[in-house]
């Protein structure tokens, strides 16, 4: 079998998980695209109807010789999550040691001022992470976001931590998606998403 | 190509290929055979097969519109067929309630061009109100099922339905569930089938259903169900995988055949993929059964193939032992992991161990879906609420966004049933309980759809009940599609005017108004009826997008003016508001300025800041 072959034959599960109205759709678009483009075969998965609505949403991308469109629980290699209780409402779907990239910033649901219940501390949410893995990279990426002043851009830093820490993706074929899909808000786009990437490349020098 | 799955690793292949939702995949499928004439109606998960077919109207010169209902536009796609047209109906799970009607009578007369019927099944009930398997409609009318098991393979299963009906002059379901429609996928699209419409014959005896002709049409379809039997037992209705296990095998269909295509090499386990579910391949399921010892049917929700094939077997007085629905689910969709634990105890293998995390759900908060920040829905729930306060109320709500209004905190919902029921059921709800008030909420779309006819028996009865028309102008459950009110082509006030009874538009984000409104219609005798008449959030942001219309910009707090009343949290309870360090948060990127919450709120403390 030829170098090339068994390239193809790799496979990758990305989870993305999120509040509806995060981009999590376009995001996981974005990486089924992209892991087009490189020549894999390709499926997702993603909601539509009520819980787009403010709820929890998932997408899931797998890239490879899949029939399937649903991650088995236990395999996915990443689990990336614009909202850090979501990573936690999502983690049993991630492999043992696999890499959770999230959020820190919380979108606390408007049922809590209702019920009267406070959202968890973060000790809980990210000791529930750890029973999975200890490889857990928590990003502010609103604020990273908003300090190239792109507002609802939060899910292209992730991206970019997520093309930097791993092989998955050719970060100059993510670029070229980047730009056809917000041909209007390219440059800014991409600027946030290198910002991701920037913040990623800190964290493996440390 | 072939029905089979791509599975290519060549690297030029999948780059040409489309990147689709299954439904999308359906949708050009279908037009690529030369589908010529489609409607439906929305409901999740089979939206986006209509949408597709808008987006390529023009390229491929066809007619495409949305209908009020699902038997109106079941009736409409049936006469363009009978006419000689290639049509498309499609509807979800539940739809094909609402047009059984002409569906299971029009099976008898069949049609003269072709009719598939996608119909998307939602197992699991991400967003529907039962998870009924459509299966069962195909064996009540005799009519064929074909099912893919991937969004790539919609495309081709969807040509093989057109073909199918084409051949067969029998309407043909192609059966689709969340996973294949809301599924993505690679789609290798093929050559287009250029047909043309056949001209218009008038044949009497055929398609004027009085029972003379109608028992000459129930032998007809015997006959044609017979001949389809005929044509899809064939290898080409089967995909057999073998690896050498000779004594055993699993027998699947739809998306549940992914998994097993996904698991069966794993276990070296023979399966076969049947993709025309009905009638029943025969020859080649009883082929593969036949020597084998034990069969596991792995299918979604009933166990309808199992008892298929169960029939099968003791038709052939086979001792093949069939194991089906003791081991697999009944209920939700089915999941891999479910599949493999299925597989693995049909093989006798030890069960895998899933260690799962346990998640703190004692210190987890629920994301239920909400109203959108802005939305006229949540301001009428608002206003009603107050209006009624001191009143013993039913609400009897209906389908749409405004189903939401069942949760906390506004609680305003005693049943939702299906649609139209708020007002069908408002009837029984006055004549039972003569000493409380009766309150139908109920959304433009749903109007429309079968509202209106529950309305005129309302009428009729002389109830007294307060109709409450939430009218946002769009079908936006599912994604803004256009109805009647769209564009303000019908007027539901007007129309409701017309049937003789006290009707007024009103926005909801009227606070005083609306509560003045409601307590003094309450009081009337009879049917009275507001139209809560304001434009979906997610509507009005579109047009911003497309930049046409302006964004209202968003509000800020004056924590000075604030007396944490919590009016606006919690009974308002928008979602771009929330309690931060002890004082109300405005989410900028959420807040749709809609300015509501500065109406309620006792201490005017909130201020519009203008984008620019
Ligand atoms: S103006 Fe007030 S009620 Fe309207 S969207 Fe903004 S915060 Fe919500
Ligand atoms: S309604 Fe007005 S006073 Fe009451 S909590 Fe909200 S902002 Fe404060």
């Amino acid at each position: 079998m030829s170098a090339e072959m068994e390239m193809k034959q790799k496979t990758h599960q990305i989870q993305l998980a999120g509040v509806g109205g995060q981009g999590i759709i376009s995001t996981g678009r974005l990486l089924l695209s992209v892991g087009q483009e490189e020549g894999f075969l390709v499926k997702g998965n993603e909601t539509h109807g009520m819980s787009q609505r403010g709820g929890s949403v998932v997408f899931q991308v797998r890239i490879g010789n899949f029939n399937g469109v649903l991650i088995p629980e236990g395999e996915a290699d990443v689990l990336l999550s614009t909202e850090p209780m979501e990573a936690v409402r999502n983690i049993n779907v991630l492999k043992p040691g696999g890499l959770v990239i999230t959020e820190t910033h919380r979108i606390i649901p408007a049922i809590s001022n209702v019920i009267k219940k406070e959202y968890p501390p973060d000790e809980i949410l990210y000791e529930t992470m750890k029973k999975r893995t200890a490889n857990i990279v928590k990003v502010p990426a609103r604020d990273i976001a908003e300090s190239v002043g792109n507002l609802r851009g939060a899910n292209l830093v992730l991206l970019g931590v997520l093309v930097q820490l791993t092989d998955f993706f050719d970060p100059s074929l993510v670029e070229q998606k980047i730009a056809e899909r917000w041909p209007k808000v390219s440059d800014i786009n991409l600027e946030t998403f290198h910002k991701g990437m920037e913040f990623a490349s800190k964290l493996k020098l440390q | 190509m072939t029905r089979l799955e791509t599975i290519s690793s060549a690297k030029a292949d999948v780059q040409n290929h489309l990147m689709l939702l299954g439904n999308e995949a359906v949708a050009l499928g279908l037009m690529d055979e030369g589908a010529n004439y489609f409607t439906g109606y929305p409901g999740t998960p089979s939206t986006e097969i209509i949408e597709f077919a808008i987006k390529r109207q023009d390229d491929y010169g066809i007619e495409v519109h949305w209908g009020t209902n699902e038997a109106a536009a079941l009736e409409d796609a049936a006469a363009a067929a009978i006419s000689g047209h290639y049509a498309v109906f499609t509807a979800k799970h539940v739809g094909l309630n609402v047009a059984a009607d002409p569906f299971v009578t029009l099976a008898t007369m069949g049609v003269r061009g072709g009719l598939v019927l996608c119909i998307a099944d939602d197992p699991s009930m991400h967003s529907s109100q039962n998870e009924q398997d459509t299966r069962w409609y195909g064996r009540l009318a005799h009519v064929p099922i074909i099912e893919p098991t991937s969004p790539t393979n919609a495309y081709f299963w969807a040509r093989e339905a057109m073909k199918l009906s084409i051949e067969t002059k029998l309407p043909v379901i192609l059966r689709l569930t969340t996973r294949i429609s809301h599924g993505l996928g690679t789609v290798e699209e093929l050559p287009r089938n250029k047909r043309e419409p056949l001209p218009y014959e008038k044949d009497v005896s055929r398609f004027v259903s009085i029972p003379a002709n109608a028992r000459v049409n129930k032998k007809r379809l015997n006959e044609a169900f017979e001949y389809t039997q005929q044509l899809i037992d064939s290898p080409n209705f089967v995909r057999e995988l073998t690896y050498g296990s000779e004594d055993v095998g699993v027998i699947t269909s739809g998306i549940a055949a992914s998994y097993c295509e996904d698991l069966s090499k794993k276990y070296s386990l023979d399966t076969l993929v049947i993709y025309a579910t009905h009638p029943l391949p025969k020859e080649q399921v009883y082929r593969f059964m036949k020597n084998r010892r034990k069969i596991l049917v792995v299918e979604e929700l009933d166990g309808v193939l199992e008892g298929d094939i169960k029939r099968l077997a003791y038709e052939n007085d086979s001792d093949v032992k069939i194991i089906g629905k003791e081991k697999i689910s009944l209920d939700y969709e089915l999941k891999p992991d479910q599949v493999e634990d299925a597989i693995r105890d049909f093989l006798n293998l030890e069960p895998i161990d899933r260690t799962l995390i346990e998640l703190p759900m004692e210190s987890m908060l629920p994301r239920p879906p909400t109203f959108c920040a802005g939305c006229p829905h949540r301001a009428a729930y608002y206003d009603l609420k107050r209006a009624f306060k001191n009143i013993d109320t039913i609400y009897s709500n209906d389908i749409g966004c405004y189903s939401l209004g069942a949760l906390p905190p506004y609680n305003e919902a005693d049943s939702i049933l299906c649609m139209g029921a708020s007002i069908g059921m408002a009837v029984g709800y006055a004549k039972a309980n003569p000493d409380k008030t009766v309150i139908a909420t109920i959304g433009d779309s749903t109007f429309w759809h079968s509202g209106i006819s529950a309305l005129a028996n309302a009428i009729w009865q002389d109830v007294n009940l307060l109709v409450v028309v939430l009218d946002n102008s769009t079908t936006a459950m599912t994604g803004t599609q256009e109805n009647p009110s769209t564009h303000g082509k019908l007027n539901i006030a007007k129309t409701i005017q017309g049937m003789g009874i006290p009707a007024f538009e009103l926005s909801s984000f009227e606070y005083k108004e609306f509560i003045d409104l409601a307590r003094r219609l309450i009081k009337l005798p009879g049917v009275k009826a507001i139209i809560s008449k304001q434009p979906c959030v997610i509507y009005e942001n579109q047009l911003i997008k497309e930049e046409k219309a302006k964004p209202k910009g968003y509000v800020e707090v004056d924590h000075e003016k604030c007396t944490m009343c919590g009016l606006c949290v919690e009974g308002l309870n928008c979602t771009a508001l929330s309690v931060v360090d002890g004082k109300i948060a405005v989410d900028v990127a959420q807040c749709n300025g809609c300015e509501f919450c500065s109406t309620i709120c006792p201490r005017d403390a909130f201020t519009l800041k203008e984008v620019a």
